[in-house]
């Protein structure tokens, strides 16, 4: 695998952060690839428009800020607005159909325009899931790490009782997009 | 399943300074540092190993130095406006020829500049910061790898030399979360000076050029550290012949080293007819850009120093003998191109690709200036 | 030889100090303290800043280390930290430990770390000539204020209570029986302690305000201090310019700072580890 970027855009305290831990741990973990993470942090941290920044290759990770930004997905406009500058024109991107109305600036993007935070809300009950359902589409769409994989390393990472949870999160996730 | 894991750069530096046997540390917080002291708060008391918080940056050090003489590992780590606090102390550190290890996690200055985007521009303060002339040793890693194992080095050079070491980190290093394989203790080499029992307060006693050893308080006879400048036992003196004597032995520890203590690393450079100078993240782009141009059939090389002070002097004029192009890049308004200007001759040809807004040169930047210098 | 010499560095002689400074007294008074407690002198280190009084660890045969300006309290802090076991004594002057160091002197106090200090209060700058110091007295003319000093002084021991130090005593070089006791005592604490012990200047504070020799200037001394058992009866009005002397604050219920971070803070984390390692 090349070098492959992807980008996760929110406002502070949506999960992103705890997303892109995971996902760069399975890669490192559980296939041995290569991975760079880089969040946003303390000022920016609660409320703010945050982003991860995650980085995955076969190879030692040479460059390690994104720059060619291969999947990007957001969850709020200010983000949206702030954050979509470096994501390449054939770029895989996901927005949340009423928290990201202004889709100014698009590109030749593969856009899936789904109304994540509310279905998040509806079923699962709480936003403390956006982390795992952002990871669960994040691999359905860019295949970067195994859905086997996945699914092993949340069902350990979970905390107490609430695996069960998690794991409609990850079927939430694939059945939106 | 890999061996390797994701940690952060500064955790890095954490986890290598508990592997290197570093047993106290006194901080004071400061983005982009913090998680250091925040790890070790959480890791040192597990091992009976000492953690405390100071008033200030000023005192951090102070406490450092008073553990460190008590015969402890010490480390503390900081940024720009905390290190600037800190020379005071840095130098009766090097006065005094005390081991410790300094982390400065760059930020943008002056003042308090850009507290949360990386810069390189402490390249001379390093070197230069405290008063009066001094010796100093600064590290300077790009990679995760490279964050554990010039931590542990510093640690080393520092019992060895019996002098601060200073480890430069970029905020984007620091503060990503990257893969590595920690060493296994057995793999991790650790040098540690073995105080003897001391019998005299003839402490300072040693010949220029020599390896001074460790002496530390309680350790049987009561001995005297000053920052005045002082004789062979301590004790304070003007004499003009005897501070010329302590003087040189101070520089001169290091400078006699300096083979030893210089470590770079050299990328395609075998056939370069260019070669880019950088460190931190900027050597990292400038690989990419280094790779990205020799697929342009471009012959060009990259120079990383792992240590800027002592100044990778002989070896860059080895280089020098056959490229004749430099192209040095570095997150400020430039400073470690009047080391490259130093050590080169005229019919080096130089150029400088700088910076100092908190955004890092990307691979594509540093490419476009090393095609208009095969022009 | 007297048994407090072995405490004294002779080889370090002569100190710097003028003729008649009450500097000497502390010297000796603190080299006594040892003596009495009959410690040995690799168990303890003697740390000072800068100043006159910034010299005197040279002339003690201990461990002695001589830092920056107003920073002694922070070298200790790491002896004391790294070695418990150790009496760590700090020896500071009035510009040294209230002006330039003032941060680290309360924030030493509040922490309750069980370093031993003797603050000289001789209100002045001496070693630099006779500038005014935050404990000079108001009026007074020094080598800065030659119109007379317009800034209030500190009550250092007052400041040290309120900083929350758990070991605060004063005394004069006038009461030298005294002075060493109190010393000893503060030796005996085990948290913050402060003695502070008002010296005279007469060379760069007295010359210039009518007390040009050490006798006028111990004289002014004794005046102006009183037992805290008279202090006590006293009425606000004949208390102005009168310092209570002795030991002003003694609380040994709260714990010293390295011993809370060994014995409690360690065993604590230890013990939540174990606690991790099991899950």
């Amino acid at each position: 695998m090349e070098r492959y970027e992807i980008r996760l855009g929110a406002v502070g305290g949506q999960g992103i952060i705890t997303a892109g831990a995971l996902l760069v741990d399975i890669a490192v973990e559980k296939e041995g690839k290569h991975a760079l993470e880089s969040p946003t942090y303390t000022a920016t941290v609660r409320g703010g428009p945050t982003k991860v920044d995650i980085i995955l290759s076969d190879e030692k990770i040479v460059f390690p800020q994104a720059s060619q930004i291969d999947c990007f997905i957001c969850t709020y406009q200010k983000p949206y607005d702030l954050y979509k500058n470096r994501v390449k024109d054939d770029a895989i991107v996901v927005v949340d159909s009423n928290l990201v109305p202004d889709l100014g600036g698009t590109k030749n993007w593969k856009l899936y325009k789904i109304p994540l935070i509310h279905e998040i809300k509806k079923q699962l009950g709480n936003i403390v899931f956006t982390s795992v359902v952002t990871l669960a589409i994040t691999q359905k769409l860019t295949n970067i790490i195994d859905y086997d994989n996945m699914v092993d390393f949340v069902k350990n990472w979970a905390p107490k009782g609430t695996t069960e949870l998690n794991m409609k999160a990850i079927e939430l996730g694939r059945n939106l997009v | 399943m890999s061996k390797r894991k994701v940690f952060q750069g500064n955790i890095i530096v954490a986890k290598a300074a508990i592997a290197a046997g570093c047993d106290f540390f006194a901080g004071y917080p400061i983005t982009p540092s913090s998680e250091v002291s925040q790890h070790l708060s959480k890791e040192f008391p597990k091992m009976g190993r000492d953690f405390i918080q100071m008033e200030d940056e000023i005192s951090a050090l102070g406490a450092c130095i008073g553990a460190s003489l008590s015969g402890k590992k010490v480390l503390t780590a900081t940024s720009g406006p905390g290190f600037s606090l800190m020379q005071e102390h840095l130098g009766l550190a090097v006065m005094a020829e005390i081991p410790l290890v300094i982390v400065n996690v760059m930020r943008g200055g002056p003042s308090t500049g850009i507290p949360t985007k990386p810069s390189q521009a402490d390249m001379m303060q390093t070197r230069w910061g405290t008063h009066g002339d001094h010796p100093i040793i600064v590290l300077y890693p790009a990679f995760a790898d490279e964050i554990f194992s010039e931590t542990v080095r510093a640690f080393n050079l520092s019992e060895k030399f019996w002098n601060p070491v200073i480890l430069l980190l970029d905020e984007v290093i620091a503060k990503a979360h990257e893969d590595i394989e920690i060493p296994e203790k057995k793999d991790i080499n650790i040098y540690t000076e073995k105080v003897n029992v001391i019998k005299d307060l003839n402490i300072y006693d040693r010949n220029i050029g020599e390896n001074p050893p460790r002496v530390d308080f309680f350790k049987g006879y009561p001995i005297h550290i000053d920052g005045l400048e002082h004789d062979s036992h301590g004790w304070p003196t003007s004499d003009p012949a005897t501070a010329d004597k302590m003087q040189h032995l101070r520089m001169q520890k290091i400078y006699h080293f300096q083979d030893e203590i210089i470590k770079f690393n050299e990328y395609h450079m075998e056939d370069a007819e260019i070669m880019v100078f950088a460190f931190g993240v900027s050597a990292r782009a400038a690989l990419s850009a280094v790779r990205e141009a020799r697929d342009e059939g471009i012959k060009v090389g990259l120079f990383q120093p792992l240590t800027i002070w002592p100044f990778p002097k002989k070896a860059l004029q080895e280089r020098f003998r056959k490229v004749k192009k430099v192209l040095t890049v570095e997150m400020n308004m430039g400073q470690i191109k009047y080391e490259i200007e130093r050590v080169s001759s005229d019919d080096v040809m130089k150029k400088t690709l700088l910076r100092a807004n908190g955004i890092p040169f990307t691979p594509k930047e540093i490419v476009n200036s090393i095609k208009e210098f095969t022009k | 030889m007297n048994k407090y010499e072995k405490y004294i560095r002779y080889q370090t002689f002569p100190t710097p100090w003028c003729p008649g400074c009450g500097d000497g007294i502390v010297l000796k008074s603190i080299a006594m303290a040892f003596s009495d407690l009959n410690l040995d002198p690799n168990d303890i280190i003697v740390i000072a800043g800068i100043g006159c009084s910034g010299r005197m660890p040279t002339f003690f045969n201990t461990n002695t280390l001589h830092t920056t300006h107003g920073r002694a309290l922070t070298f200790a802090t790491g002896v004391k930290l790294s070695r418990p076991d150790k009496l760590v004594v700090v020896i500071s002057g009035d510009g040294d430990a209230l002006a330039i160091g003032g941060n680290h002197l309360i924030h030493a106090a509040r922490r309750n770390i069980g370093i031993k200090m003797i603050l000289i209060n001789n209100g002045v700058y001496g070693m630099t000539g006779g500038q005014v110091s935050p404990l000079t007295p108001q009026k007074f003319i020094t080598e800065t204020t030659p119109y007379g000093n317009i800034e209030p002084k500190f009550h250092p021991a007052e400041l040290m209570i309120a900083a929350r130090a758990t070991f605060v005593a004063r005394e004069t070089v006038n009461r030298t029986v005294q002075l060493k006791e109190v010393i000893k005592k503060s030796f005996q604490h085990k948290g913050f302690s402060v003695v502070e012990a008002i010296s005279n200047c007469h060379i760069n504070l007295g010359r210039k305000n009518k007390m040009k020799n050490p006798v006028k200037m111990t004289k002014w001394i004794a005046e102006r201090t009183v037992t805290k058992a008279q202090y006590e009866k006293m009425t606000t009005e004949e208390r102005a310019h009168k310092y209570p002397v002795g030991i002003l604050e003694e609380n040994t219920d709260r714990y010293e700072y390295s011993e809370l971070y060994h014995k409690h803070i360690v065993p604590a984390a230890k013990e939540a580890a174990k606690k991790n390692n099991k899950k």
